[in-house]
């Protein structure tokens, strides 16, 4: 909402500046967003009397005018002569700067001295009336000799607020001066809106609501003498002000008025109204109506319709009909200031397409006690402008009223809950200044005019009492009341942790959109089956870049590794920890599991370059060794991995985690058939976990182990195995056969080669012994040895290689 | 016999003096002072000697030992020290070539404030609550006094998954979701941190944000309570010596309500570009709990009031660490992840 600061000043004497008024109302909740002002796009145009215009004597087209500036009169030749003697006029001195860079200087034109060019509106860029052509003729009353830009009052400051939806009613400037009224002390003043009318020349127009819930009133007043032209100069620049467009008279006093009452008015042409009748109904089904754009809009029952006996005639608070709108030929007009439901106005319009400013009003709430004022208003100013004057009294069908509400209000409570003694005095004084009927005993009854619909209950009058006393009053305490505990649940604690075991291990964290393009899917190679491919779609995405729930954190993590790459970052190790979205059905029939997952990707070298080492391309032993460290890291036990095949992981390099036969997720490489897919030309590790299972079996309590007594004995076991037998197996076994004795079990080397035989390999562990209650001897040693070679033997078909 | 032993001594300094290792020395050591070196030698023709020139050639032997044995670690420390510093001279480096590096990982920027933020409100004596981001239409609206309707909810364009499902559109369903678990006990202290999603996307506006959410009831809570736990959230986030301002404004869920302003970060007040010179920048929303929430939750407004806030992360974020583009918090260029720990 504009409100230009003069205009506004119609209504109350603030007695503050701009700047400081827009201080006060942004502190009561009115946030002004800026101050603004028309601005002139022009420099050196003074106001000027024309004392004559003649002929120019040596050109046909030319004319010659004299203007006095105030002091002198001076000579200027004009190509137009549309001005007459003692109109006001602007001239532009010699040495002026007009828009679009024309510099004016005195100059002679076919033999006559002009001082100067007389100017038109566009040649200012003001964009007033299109009906006004040729030299521009202020008002009357204009003061000459006047730089035209305080004349047009073009740096008036202009206050644009932005205003919280509950506050409809500072859509009009008389509401704003009811807010400056409260915040100033000062009072409101309305302008003269007695009618001045007698008997009815026209046949008086006959007003239903067939529809009383979605139009509590309709008000008609016929204008008669209506002389279509161009608004005065003050109308139209306060209009421009506003950020309304001149149109011509009839309509610029309708904007004029909505802008001061807030109220939406619209103007018919009466004689195209068929039987002088207006009917306010739903549309029927199929009806149709030429809009004012020129658009034929085919209507539904939803719709509310202004309507003569035959036809509609305008979308009732959107937009008026072609057919009865004003036009150059009108001679008696109707004006219609109504009220309609604001939701049945928002849905209409939304249909449509449509977002005027009336409809915006309606949409926010317009209070249904101020239709007939601001007829009453715009007869009056259509009659101070001789556009037209009013003919009989307001037709004014009022079906469904609303009343002004009485609400008590404990000083008490609002005491307690703004947490400020403020007096009951101020309390009353808060509402008495705006104009509100206020009675005291231990309460007070405030009795609060419809137009601030947003003052319904007593803690609404609690926060006016807040806002119009100041909140930069209240002082800044502390809550009082029992101590609380503040800490993280187990869950808030692990993933904390997750985190940090994270970042210890090198990796970065990013946060993807939770929602993505089901191309993800087929770039990931998923299987047609793939449960992942059981995304939530989103109903309304803005793309189908957004089109549907993850339910994956990879697809997102290798478009980061393919934006990093572009950007030549190639050795990267990142991690997300965030929610995928699993529905339980689809369509979904209630809300979906949101599970907490990490996925992990590792790219590139493990190190940085470093001149004393060669970087290691990461393998898939690197990103096992992270998953490792964090389950552990987490006190998940009993954690191991199961070679499994996944479309979107290499083969032969792939794997599901384990605890237990709980499956908690996956790792491996990334298929090159992926990388492809994602234009990423280097190795790519990934993998991820279900953090909800991982969850349930972390433990962070540390249970401490006492040092050993006795010491370790420490003895090389080489075997070699067929390759169907897995490492973990085999220290399985070790462990097994040693019988509790065995302290560690630590591979040191992996080897196929010359001295194997193919379809084998050797595995060399050390393996340390350690008995906790004795010192073990080398013979025990030995013997523990002999008796694990021996199981693996019989049991893996393992031999020794010594 | 003295001459010989004079003579010996003679060669043996000459000897000790010449050695370049320590192996050199320790032969020496065994020529002359072992059981079978020359001293011992030449002490076997004592027997020969006047028994009163005994006791005088005796000590001047023995001091002859002890002189050479005393010369020998002397020269052998020598060596030593020598050895040394040859080993230092070989072993020099270049102190201003680059260590190795150790790789540490990164926490997100977002991440980084919402626990910083998290650690100011547990110190308070907050729990931190957790809600669903597909959340029902009921806990995003309409127990957030919103009914259908309401001209606020236009202030959200939000992602639907169907009518009455859609992607939360601030954390703000989680008060009404811990209320309702909770009432009628107090005190309540939370704040609820999470993602949250509006239909935008432009240079100042992100389809997924973060915000932390803080709700408080009790029997005597206060707008002026309300004030100074925000005050006291801002001097330990942004420094001690910032103020906070409250200005009306309007959430269906509280009243009275306010946007909340803190000292510009950038120019401390004195106005600048950021703060559109007024020296103040918004950085929440809050208000006291609206009297229908409260009792939507199953608390009686007349006897509980409790107040609630809630804040933008990435704001904060781009305050605290001056990061000017929202996109840059989702793009997860690692060049821009590496500047957080």
């Amino acid at each position: 909402m504009r409100v230009p600061y003069t205009w506004l000043h119609d209504f109350i004497d603030s007695g503050l500046t701009a700047d400081r008024l827009a201080e006060l109302l942004t502190r009561s909740g009115i946030e002004v967003e800026e101050i603004t002002a028309l601005g002139a796009g022009f420099d050196g145009v003074v106001t000027t009397e024309v004392r004559e215009v003649s002929r120019h004597p040596f050109a046909d087209r030319l004319f010659v005018a004299r203007v006095f500036d105030g002091k002198d009169e001076v000579t200027v030749v004009a190509g137009t002569d549309n001005m007459k003697v003692g109109d006001i006029v602007p001239l532009a001195v010699p040495g002026a700067r007009l828009p679009g860079g024309v510099t004016i200087s005195g100059t002679r034109l076919r033999g006559v001295e002009s001082a100067g060019m007389l100017c038109s509106a566009r040649e200012l860029n003001l964009e007033l009336d299109p009906a006004l052509d040729g030299i521009l003729v202020l008002d009357p009353g204009t003061p000459v000799g006047m730089p035209l830009a305080e004349a047009l009052g073009l740096d008036d400051p202009i206050l644009v607020l932005g205003l919280t939806p509950n506050r409809s009613d500072c859509l009009g400037l008389l509401g704003v001066a009811y807010e400056v009224a409260a915040l100033t002390g000062r009072e409101v003043q309305l302008p003269d809106l007695s009618l001045n009318t007698g008997p009815p020349l026209h046949t008086v127009p006959r007003i239903s609501i067939a529809d009383p819930l979605l139009c509590a009133r309709y008000s008609g007043l016929v204008m008669t003498g209506v002389k279509v032209g161009p608004s005065p100069l003050w109308l139209q620049l306060r209009l421009l002000q506003a950020g309304v467009r001149p149109i011509s008279n009839i309509v610029d006093v309708t904007n004029y008025v909505m802008w001061e009452w807030g109220q939406p008015l619209h103007a018919f042409d009466y004689h195209t109204l068929a039987d002088k009748t207006i009917v306010v109904r739903r549309a029927r089904p199929s009806e149709t109506l030429v809009t004012l754009d020129g658009v034929e809009r085919t209507l539904t029952d939803q719709m509310l319709v202004i309507a003569d006996s035959v036809r509609p005639v305008a979308l009732a608070g959107v937009m008026g009909g072609l057919d009865t709108e004003i036009t150059d030929r009108t001679t008696v007009v109707l004006l219609e200031s109504a009220h309609f439901d604001p939701v049945s106005i928002r849905r209409t319009g939304r249909q449509l397409g449509l977002c005027s400013e009336a409809q915006q009003r309606f949409e926010k709430g317009v209070d249904v006690n101020g239709c007939v004022q601001a007829s009453r208003r715009a007869a009056r100013l259509m009659e101070l402008i001789g556009a037209a004057r009013p003919d009989g009294t307001i037709t004014d069908e009022y079906v469904n009223p609303s009343y002004p509400k009485k609400i008590n209000l404990r000083p008490d409570r609002a005491r307690q809950i703004i947490g400020l003694e403020i007096s009951q005095k101020e309390m009353s004084s808060i509402f008495r200044r705006q104009g509100f009927t206020v009675e005291e005993g231990t309460q007070i009854h405030v009795t609060v005019p419809t137009r601030r619909a947003d003052l319904q209950e007593e803690i609404d009058l609690i926060e006016e009492v807040a806002r119009i006393h100041g909140y930069e009053k209240i002082d800044a305490t502390l809550p009082a009341g029992a101590m609380t505990q503040g800490r993280r649940t187990k869950r808030q604690q692990v993933l904390k942790k997750t985190r940090e075991i994270m970042v210890a291990c090198g990796f970065a964290e990013v946060i993807n959109y939770s929602f993505e393009t089901p191309a993800r899917h087929d770039r990931l190679l998923l299987a047609r089956d793939d449960p992942k491919r059981a995304a939530i779609p989103v109903a309304n995405p803005l793309s189908e870049e957004q089109g549907v729930m993850r339910t994956t954190l990879i697809g997102g993590i290798l478009d980061t590794v393919a934006y990093n790459h572009n950007r030549n970052q190639h050795d990267l190790k990142l991690f997300e920890l965030g929610a995928v979205y699993l529905p339980k059905q689809l369509p979904l029939e209630e809300l979906p599991e949101e599970r907490m997952t990490i996925g992990i990707v590792l790219t590139g070298v493990t190190t940085p370059e470093h001149w004393r080492h060669k970087p290691q391309a990461a393998d898939f032993f690197d990103l096992k060794g992270v998953v490792e460290t964090l389950l552990s890291r987490l006190g998940v036990s009993g954690v191991r991995f199961r070679e499994a095949d996944m479309t979107f992981l290499q083969p032969g390099q792939s794997a599901v985690v384990l605890a237990g036969d709980l499956e908690l997720g996956w790792l491996g490489s990334v298929h090159p058939a992926v990388l492809e897919e994602y234009d990423i030309d280097k190795n790519a590790l990934a993998a991820e976990l279900d953090m909800e299972r991982v969850l349930a079996l972390a433990n962070l309590n540390t249970v401490y182990m006492p040092l050993p007594k006795f010491p370790a004995l420490l003895r090389d076991l080489a075997v070699v195995v067929p390759d169907g037998v897995s490492a973990e197996q085999v220290a399985q076994l070790i462990r097994e056969a040693g019988g509790g004795l065995v302290d560690s079990v630590t591979l040191f080397d992996l080897y196929r080669g010359p001295q194997i035989p193919t379809g084998y390999h050797s595995l060399a562990f050390a393996v340390s012994y350690r008995d906790p209650a004795r010192t073990l001897s080398d013979g025990d040693a030995a013997a523990l040895h002999q008796k694990i070679e021996a199981a693996l033997e019989e049991r893996l078909g393992a031999s020794l290689r010594r | 016999m003295r001459e010989k032993l004079e003579s010996m001594r003679e060669l043996a300094e000459s000897e000790i003096k010449l050695a370049k290792t320590g192996e050199e020395l320790r032969q020496l050591q065994v020529k002359y002072l072992g059981k079978k070196g020359e001293l011992t030698a030449i002490l076997r023709g004592m027997g020969g000697l006047p028994p009163h020139e005994r006791p005088v050639v005796g000590e001047l032997a023995n001091r002859i030992r002890d002189n050479l044995a005393t010369l020998i670690d002397g020269k052998e420390r020598e060596l030593k020290e020598e050895a040394r510093r040859r080993l230092f001279a070989e072993n020099k480096v270049d102190v201003t070539l680059p260590g190795r590096p150790v790789v540490l990982g990164h926490l997100h920027p977002l991440t980084v404030v919402m626990e910083e933020i998290a650690d100011i409100f547990l110190g308070l004596g907050f729990n931190i609550a957790e809600g669903p981001e597909v959340e029902t239409d009921y806990y995003n609206f309409e127990a957030l006094n919103m009914p259908k309707e309401h001209p606020a909810r236009e202030m959200q364009d939000s992602f639907y998954i169907r009518p009455d499902i859609l992607l939360r559109t601030h954390t703000s369903p989680v008060q009404a979701r811990v209320m309702e678990k909770t009432a009628p006990q107090v005190p309540v202290r939370i704040i609820a941190p999470g993602k949250v999603y509006r239909r935008d996307d432009d240079a100042t506006h992100s389809p997924m944000f973060h915000q932390v959410e803080g709700l408080v009831i009790d029997r005597e809570i206060s707008l002026s309570d309300l004030k100074g736990t925000l005050l006291l959230f801002t001097q330990q986030m942004f420094g001690p010596e910032q103020q906070v301002r409250l200005r009306p404004s309007f959430f269906p869920f509280t009243e009275p309500s306010a946007e909340v302003d803190m000292s510009c970060v950038i120019c401390r007040g004195s106005g600048c570009r950021v703060c559109k010179e007024s020296g103040w920048i918004e950085i929440l929303g809050a208000g006291m709990v609206h009297p229908n929430v409260l009792s939507m939750s199953g608390y009686d407004p007349e006897d509980y009031r409790g107040y609630a806030f809630g804040m933008g992360v990435e704001r904060i974020a781009m305050l605290k660490y001056g990061i000017d583009d929202l996109r840059l918090f989702f793009a997860n260029d690692i060049r821009m992840l590496r500047q957080f720990c």
